[in-house]
C-alpha cells in the first residue's frame, strides 16, 4: 500500500554520527571566543544583600561580569517566574547569581572568586509534604501550593460517583507510591555559543531541543525582535526533555551582547546533573474499589508533584498527569486530586514520558495488587477493564484506534502465555 | 537464592502536546535537478526524525526518499516547529508534510499547464510526474519542471502547516476536556531474576508490543524501543539523584559513578519487539506518536515481576538492592 512508509530506511545522518564527523553545539569554537562561568547559590534558599563585581572586573582577561541588573528582561521560562540571574532571593542550590565572560576557564573562575557577595541562608524546605504545611518556609512569595484557575490549590477530575463505587466494591485496596528525582543523562552536556554577526544580529548555537520553542522566551530576555536573533543547532547529543528548558542560552546571549565577542557557556557534567531541570519527584496515593469478578468500581488518586523552586514545565506535567493517571481502564467512578507544591530544589523540567509514566508506574503496580487481592491473573484484570473503541477516557476524551486488548494479547503470545480462549477472542472493537 | 518472576503492564499514551494547539510548518522547494529541499526545525537528537520526515514527504509525493533533503538547522530559514517533544514530530510534521506536498503538486501543475499549453484541470500528478489525463505521454518529470521553473524565474516551493485541534476549555467541576485525538497503546511482559542474598535484580526477558499506528520506519521505531528499554530499566532499578529524598537532598549525585544508568550488560539478550499497527484515522498514513511511550511500560512490569519473584512490593522507585533486602527482611519479620 505504501512505498516509502514502512521501509527500513537507514538513519539520514547516521554515517556522520558513527564516524564521529557530526558537529554538535558543544564541539564549536570561534576565534576570540570567551568562556562563561557562573557563580551559583551555595544554599537551598539564599537572600542576596549585596554584590560588588569591581575586583572581579579588574582581573586581566575578564571582559564582563554581569548580575541580574545587566539582563534586559530577567524573567523567563514557560511560566515566566524564573530569573535568568537571581535577584534578591535564590530559591534553590545552584541557581545562577553572577556570570562572567573571560579569555579562558581559569580566568573566569578567578574572577568569580573575586566577586564580593553578601548573602544569608534562609529557612528552606525540601520535603513536598512538609512544604504543604501552613508554617513551612515560603518557597515562593505567592505560596507553596500552585493555585489552579485562580481559585483552588487542588486540580480536580471528577467522573461518576466514587463513594457509590466504593460502596459497591467487594474490596478496597490502597497504595502509596513515590518516584525519585531523575536525571536525563544525555551524552552531550548543555552548551551555547553566542555571538554577534557582522551586522549586529545575535546568533546562538544551542543544544536546545526546540529552536523555536525557546525563541520567543529568549527574544524577550534580550528584548530583541525575531529578525535580530537566530537560533542554530537541531542536531544534538540527546535531550530526553532536558533541553526544553533554557539553561545556558540566556546567559551566553546577554554576555555576547555585552562584550561583542563570541561567548561559550558549556556545562560540566556536574553542573548538568546538579543544577539543571530534572524529572522531579512525585507521590501517588491510590484507593481502589474492586468486585470479586475483577471489575474496578471506583478509583481515587491523590497526586502530589514536587515542582522545585520555579514552575518551569511542572505545571504542564501536572495537567497532563491528571488526564491519564486513571490508567488505560474503563472506570466509571473516578476522582483525582492533583497538587503542585514548590520546594527549594532545582525546577521540574520535562523528561521522556513526561508527567505520565511516573503515574503509570503507580497505577500499573496498583493494578497488580488488585489482581492479587481477588486472585485473578494480571492479564485478566487488565483485559476485563480495558478501554474499547469509542469509549471516552476519564476526562471525556473520545478514543479511536484503541488497542489495549490487542497489545496485551500479542505480548502474551510473544512471551508464550496461553490466555484462556475467551480472552484470546476479546477485541477492542 | 535466585528467584524468577514475571510482570506485565498495559498503558496508553497521547500523541502531541497536552491539549493540542501545537502547530508545525513544512516547506518543500523543488530544485533544478528535481530533488527537493524540505525544511522544518524539529531537532534531531537521536530519535531518527530526519529519515522519517523524508519518508513521509516521499510518500506524499510518490517519489523515493532519496530525492528528499532536509534542513532543520536554524530559525532564519527553516519552517516553524513548535518543539521536539510530546511524541509529536512524526505525527504533526507528517501531517504538515502531506499538506505541503499537496501545495507543491498544485504549483507544479500550474507550471506544467503553461508548458503543455492546457488547463490545469486536464493534468494529473503521480509518482514524480505531471501528465495529461488524455495523453499520459505528454508529461513533465520533477527534473524537467525543476530546471524549467528555476531558469525561467518561477519559484516552486510547496508550503503549509498543521494544527492539532485545540482542546475545549476544561469543565471547571469535572476537569473534562479533550487532551489528544490520537493515542498509542502498549504492553510489556518482563521476566526478572532476584538474588535474595544481594537484592540485585536482573532483567532476563523483555517482550514489548506497541501500537504506534502505521510504523513509518521499523528500523527507527525498534531503535526507539531499544532506547526505551534502557531508560525504562534505568528508571525501574537504578536512577536516583537524591537517595535520601524527601528527608534531604544533601546526598546528591553529580557523576555517572554515583548515578547509575544501564549499560549493555543490563539489557537482556532476549529482547523482543513487535508492533500492532492499528491505523490511526487522524495520523499521517495512520501513524501515532512513539517516542515516549516505549520507555513507560518497563518500570511497572519490572516492579510487578519482582513481587512475583519474591513477594515484596517496591512502592518507591528505583528498586535498588538495598530496598529489596530491607523489604525481604521486613517480610521475614512479619512472618
Amino acid at each position: 500500500m505504501f512505498k516509502s512508509v514502512g521501509k527500513r530506511v537507514p538513519r539520514f545522518d547516521g554515517i556522520g554520527h558513527v564516524t564521529g564527523k557530526t558537529v554538535y553545539p558543544s564541539d564549536l569554537s570561534m576565534p576570540g571566543m570567551l568562556v562563561c562561568k557562573t557563580l551559583r547559590s551555595p544554599y537551598h534558599c539564599t537572600r542576596i544583600h549585596f554584590i560588588d563585581t569591581t575586583e572581579a572586573e579588574k582581573v586581566p582577561g575578564v571582559y564582563s561580569v554581569i548580575t541580574h541588573k545587566d539582563v534586559p528582561h530577567n524573567l523567563f521560562s514557560m511560566v515566566p517566574d524564573h530569573h535568568v540571574l537571581a535577584e534578591d532571593i535564590a530559591r534553590y542550590k545552584g541557581q545562577n547569581i553572577v556570570a562572567v565572560a573571560a579569555v579562558d576557564k581559569s580566568t573566569a573562575l578567578k574572577a568569580l572568586s573575586k566577586v564580593k557577595i553578601e548573602m544569608e541562608e534562609l529557612p528552606y524546605v525540601i520535603d513536598p509534604v512538609e512544604a504543604m504545611k501552613e508554617d513551612a518556609p515560603k518557597v515562593r512569595p505567592e505560596g507553596n501550593l500552585r493555585v489552579f484557575d485562580d481559585v483552588d490549590t487542588v486540580r480536580r477530575i471528577r467522573r461518576g460517583d466514587v463513594e457509590k463505587g466504593f460502596a459497591e466494591a467487594d474490596y478496597i485496596v490502597e497504595g502509596e507510591y513515590w518516584t525519585p528525582n531523575q536525571e536525563h543523562a544525555p551524552i552531550e552536556t548543555t552548551a551555547s555559543l553566542a555571538y554577534l554577526d557582522g551586522n549586529g544580529k545575535l546568533v546562538i548555537h544551542s543544544k536546545t531541543q526546540g529552536l523555536y520553542f525557546t525563541l520567543g522566551d529568549l527574544s524577550n530576555v534580550f528584548q530583541l525582535p525575531l529578525n535580530k536573533l537566530k537560533m542554530v543547532g537541531a542536531t544534538i547529543g540527546g535531550a530526553f526533555g532536558g533541553q526544553n528548558s533554557i539553561h545556558t542560552d540566556h546567559i551566553a546571549g546577554v554576555l555576547a551582547l555585552k562584550t561583542g565577542k563570541p561567548v561559550k557557556f558549556h556545562l560540566t557534567r556536574e553542573e548538568e546533573m546538579m543544577y539543571t531541570t530534572i524529572r522531579s519527584a512525585w507521590r501517588f496515593k491510590i484507593k481502589d474499589g474492586i468486585k470479586k469478578d475483577g471489575k474496578i468500581t471506583a478509583r481515587y488518586v491523590d497526586v502530589l508533584e514536587d515542582c522545585g523552586a520555579y514552575t518551569e514545565l511542572g505545571l504542564y506535567a501536572l495537567e497532563k498527569n491528571v488526564n491519564y493517571i486513571g490508567g488505560a481502564n474503563k472506570i466509571e467512578n473516578l476522582a483525582i486530586d492533583g497538587r503542585l507544591v514548590y520546594t527549594n530544589k532545582m525546577p521540574s523540567g520535562s523528561m521522556r514520558g513526561f508527567g505520565v509514566n511516573i503515574g503509570q508506574y503507580a497505577e500499573q503496580v496498583q493494578t497488580d495488587k488488585l489482581a492479587r487481592k481477588i486472585g485473578i491473573s494480571p492479564f485478566e484484570i487488565r483485559l476485563n477493564n480495558a478501554f474499547k473503541e469509542g469509549d471516552e477516557n476519564h476526562v471525556g476524551n473520545p478514543l479511536v484506534a484503541v488497542s489495549g486488548i490487542e497489545t496485551l494479547q500479542k505480548v502474551a503470545k510473544m512471551a508464550g502465555v496461553e490466555l484462556p480462549k475467551e480472552y484470546q477472542e476479546m477485541s477492542s472493537k | 537464592m535466585i528467584k524468577r518472576g514475571r510482570g506485565i503492564s498495559s498503558i496508553y499514551y497521547p500523541t502531541g502536546f497536552n491539549g493540542g494547539g501545537d502547530p508545525d510548518h513544512v516547506s518543500l522547494r523543488l530544485k533544478s535537478d528535481g530533488t527537493i529541499d524540505m525544511t522544518n526545525a524539529t531537532c534531531e537528537m537521536g530519535q531518527g526524525f530526519k529519515s522519517v520526515a523524508c519518508q513521509m514527504v516521499a510518500e506524499a509525493l510518490g517519489v523515493s526518499e532519496e530525492v528528499i533533503n532536509i534542513d532543520n538547522s536554524n530559525t532564519d530559514t527553516c519552517a516553524f516547529s513548535m518543539d521536539t517533544a510530546g511524541s509529536r514530530s512524526t505525527y504533526i510534521v507528517g501531517l504538515a508534510s502531506i499538506n505541503a506536498a499537496q501545495d507543491l503538486i498544485k504549483q507544479m501543475k500550474m507550471y506544467a499547464a503553461a508548458m503543455l499549453s492546457c488547463d490545469i484541470s486536464e493534468l494529473e500528478y503521480a509518482e514524480g510526474k505531471v501528465f495529461k489525463k488524455s495523453n499520459t505521454s505528454e508529461q513533465l518529470t520533477l527534473a524537467e519542471i525543476g530546471s524549467g521553473a528555476t531558469y525561467s524565474g518561477k519559484f516552486l516551493m510547496g508550503h503549509d502547516g498543521f494544527l492539532p485541534p485545540v482542546a475545549p476549555p476544561r469543565e471547571p467541576g469535572t476537569g473534562f476536556t479533550e487532551p489528544s485525538r490520537s493515542m498509542a497503546w502498549g504492553a510489556s511482559v518482563i521476566d526478572v531474576d532476584v538474588d535474595t542474598e544481594t537484592g540485585v535484580v536482573e532483567v532476563v526477558n523483555l517482550f514489548n508490543c506497541y501500537d504506534i499506528g502505521t510504523v513509518i520506519n521499523p528500523l527507527s521505531a525498534e531503535g526507539q524501543v531499544d532506547g526505551g528499554n534502557v531508560q525504562g530499566i534505568g528508571m525501574a532499578l537504578f536512577e536516583d539523584l537524591s537517595p535520601d529524598y524527601p528527608v534531604s537532598i544533601e546526598k546528591y549525585t553529580s557523576d555517572f559513578t554515583d548515578y547509575i544508568i544501564p549499560t549493555s550488560k543490563d539489557i537482556p539478550l532476549n529482547s523482543q519487539i513487535e508492533f500492532f499497527e492499528n491505523y490511526d484515522p487522524y495520523g499521517p498514513f495512520g501513524a501515532k506518536g512513539c517516542g515516549e511511550m516505549v520507555t513507560n511500560t518497563q518500570p511497572p512490569a519490572i516492579i510487578n515481576a519482582i513481587y512475583d519473584a519474591v513477594g515484596v512490593w517496591v512502592d518507591s522507585l528505583p528498586a535498588t538492592p538495598e530496598k529489596i533486602l530491607r523489604l525481604l527482611a521486613d517480610n521475614k519479620k512479619s512472618i
